[in-house]
């Protein structure tokens, strides 16, 4: 089964940017990545606006929670309020272990929130478990109904 | 019976608004007058008018018309300045008290001693001093006087016959006017006392109140003050938290990539800077992460609940299950009591005297450690007691500062954080910590909370 699996990074990092691009091509599962650098990108992409014409639906979103112009908890409020979008998984992978972050993550929906290690090695665990759990073992909404 | 008391209630609210002065506050001995003045008019007008008919019978009977007329003139002037609007107050008592003294002049030159034309004089300058004045009271003091010796001359000269007045020799009427001369004088002076003091204790008592208020609405603005200080403190907190840990979180990371990528091409010196890089930029994270928790403590975590302490102690051991079982330590505790605590900080507490108590041990022997709490008047005391390395006196204070440690890192982990926050849970719940040690051979921290 040779799906490939789409995924929307939103992250203004660009550290973070190469360590979740590397440790997910490491990955077993044929993945392809978009990314995007703040929270308003990352809606014009979602909603295919101008810029984003061509831009693929994703199956997963990770989303930052400390972004430029509009914050994580914000997209993922627009996200899940949205008919067309709200079906796609959001994970919240983010510095803060806050539990205000935390709790405001779930209460809006968010699928799951995950802390980003400081460790580098915990840190490759973690993305390859996101991939392991969300690409290979769940069933995911197929896209584009 | 109903329209009768709505009536009733119409009248008098008439006569109150036209015989009081909205303006002035109700805390004023002068409004307290105007109510006074307003009740007198709205009673006085329904007995006059039950008292004016045998009044007038008794004097037409009698032949006196002066009398009749005077009557008539007092009770025209009552009802004006019971319904007539648009006159002011003052002007009301003046008309009010006037018509009354001309009433007992009158009574006092028609029926002399016999009729109530004293007692009318004595009433109305307690009135004058009830709903006017002080120097209004003095007024008719002198009043009272020139009425008394008018009428004295009046009888001495028996310039007119007045029939029954005329009975009375001067002297007695000098004995019984003297009286009244005299019980209005006391009044004049002894109620104006009573109502200083009145009005003083009233003025005290509003300034009491406004003082009050007035530290009230100070002490809100001191509690919005310090709840934005405290909103700014948290956003602060959050901001550093996050901005600081993100660069290390960097650091550690592309330092630890570059070990794993290019490792085989590194030497032996070369791992170990980046081991050194990579510590130092954890051990960073997590003081970050106490700081944190230490401004946390009673500024995010601060709603008390009951919690039952023995749950609290299970719980924290089997947390440190693993460490418990690798030391082979013994934990005993006495039936623990439920507590009325801030159940995240307590937890915090417990957890860090029981973690250090496990922590600080030398490596031969078996950690012993023993938990008890007593109740004590005001307070509930715990203790928690160890047989480690000890700590030596110098250091029993400091070590409850923050950032203070007193072992190397490579010894005993830690951030020197630890007892830092304990000591401000504990501070939280109105309470003390200290500990009780000699090196070498175990330790006691005690600490109490507040019922």
């Amino acid at each position: 089964m040779a799906k490939n699996i789409h995924i929307l990074l939103v992250e203004d990092n660009e550290g973070d940017i190469v360590l979740t691009t590397e440790a997910l091509d490491e990955g077993k599962v044929k993945n392809s990545i978009s990314v995007v650098r703040d929270g308003w990108e990352a809606i014009q992409y979602l909603e295919q606006n101008e810029g984003f014409e061509d831009a693929q639906s994703p199956d997963l979103v990770l989303l930052d929670i400390n972004l430029p112009k509009m914050n994580g908890h914000e997209v993922l409020k627009y996200i899940k309020s949205s008919d067309d979008l709200k079906h796609i998984p959001v994970i919240m992978l983010t510095t803060s272990s806050d539990e205000i972050d935390v709790m405001k993550s779930y209460e809006n929906h968010s699928n799951c929130y995950i802390t980003k290690p400081v460790d580098i090695s915990n840190f490759l665990e973690v993305i390859a478990s996101i991939e392991n759990f969300w690409i290979s073992i769940v069933q995911l909404p197929s896209k584009n109904k | 019976m109903a329209s009768m008391k709505s009536y009733w209630l119409k009248y008098k609210e008439l006569i109150t608004r036209n015989c009081t002065d909205e303006l002035v506050a109700d805390t004023s001995l002068t409004y307290w007058q105007n109510r006074l003045f307003a009740a007198s008019v709205i009673y006085l007008i329904p007995y006059s008018l039950l008292s004016v008919v045998p009044g007038i019978y008794m004097a037409y009977v009698n032949d006196l018309k002066g009398l009749i007329f005077v009557d008539f003139v007092a009770m025209v002037s009552v009802l004006s300045i019971a319904f007539f609007p648009k006159i002011n107050v003052f002007t009301r008592k003046l008309v009010f008290n006037g018509a009354l003294y001309i009433i007992s002049v009158a009574l006092l030159l028609y029926l002399g001693l016999q009729g109530p034309g004293l007692l009318y004089l004595l009433a109305i300058t307690i009135f004058v001093i009830l709903s006017l004045d002080k120097k209004y009271g003095y007024f008719t003091l002198a009043l009272n006087c020139i009425t008394c010796i008018g009428i004295g001359v009046i009888l001495h000269y028996e310039w007119i016959d007045f029939g029954i007045f005329s009975q009375y020799a001067l002297d007695s009427w000098i004995a019984v006017s003297v009286n009244l001369i005299f019980l209005s004088a006391v009044a004049v002076i002894l109620i104006p006392i009573l109502f200083h003091g009145l009005q003083s204790t009233i003025i005290q008592e509003n300034n009491l109140r406004a003082e009050i208020e007035s530290q009230q609405g100070q002490l809100k603005e001191s509690i919005s003050l310090l709840n934005s200080k405290n909103e700014e403190l948290e956003r602060f907190a959050y901001t550093i938290s996050h901005d600081l840990k993100e660069p290390l979180r960097m650091i550690s990371s592309f330092m630890q990539l570059l070990e794993k990528k290019y490792g085989p091409k590194l030497d032996k010196k070369a791992h170990q800077y980046i081991h050194f890089a990579v510590d130092g930029a954890h051990r960073m994270s997590n003081s970050i992460d106490e700081l944190m928790e230490y401004s946390r403590v009673g500024r995010l975590y601060n709603e008390y609940e009951p919690v039952d302490v023995n749950m609290v102690i299970s719980e924290i051991i089997r947390s440190i299950k693993a460490d418990v079982d690798n030391s082979e330590a013994k934990i005993t505790y006495s039936t623990m009591p439920t507590l009325n605590v801030v159940p995240v900080t307590f937890k915090m507490l417990i957890q860090n005297l029981l973690t250090n108590a496990l922590k600080y041990q030398s490596d031969e022997q078996t950690p012993v450690i023993e938990i008890d709490a007593k109740e004590l008047d005001t307070h509930w005391q715990f203790l928690i007691k160890d047989n480690g390395i000890g700590i030596s006196k110098e250091h029993q204070e400091d070590i409850f500062e923050i950032f203070r440690r007193l072992h190397s890192r490579e010894k005993y982990q830690g951030t020197g954080m630890g007892l830092a926050i304990s000591k401000k849970i504990v501070e939280q719940h109105g309470g003390e910590i200290w500990v009780d040690s000699e090196e070498g051979k175990g330790s006691i921290f005690y600490f109490t909370l507040k019922k």
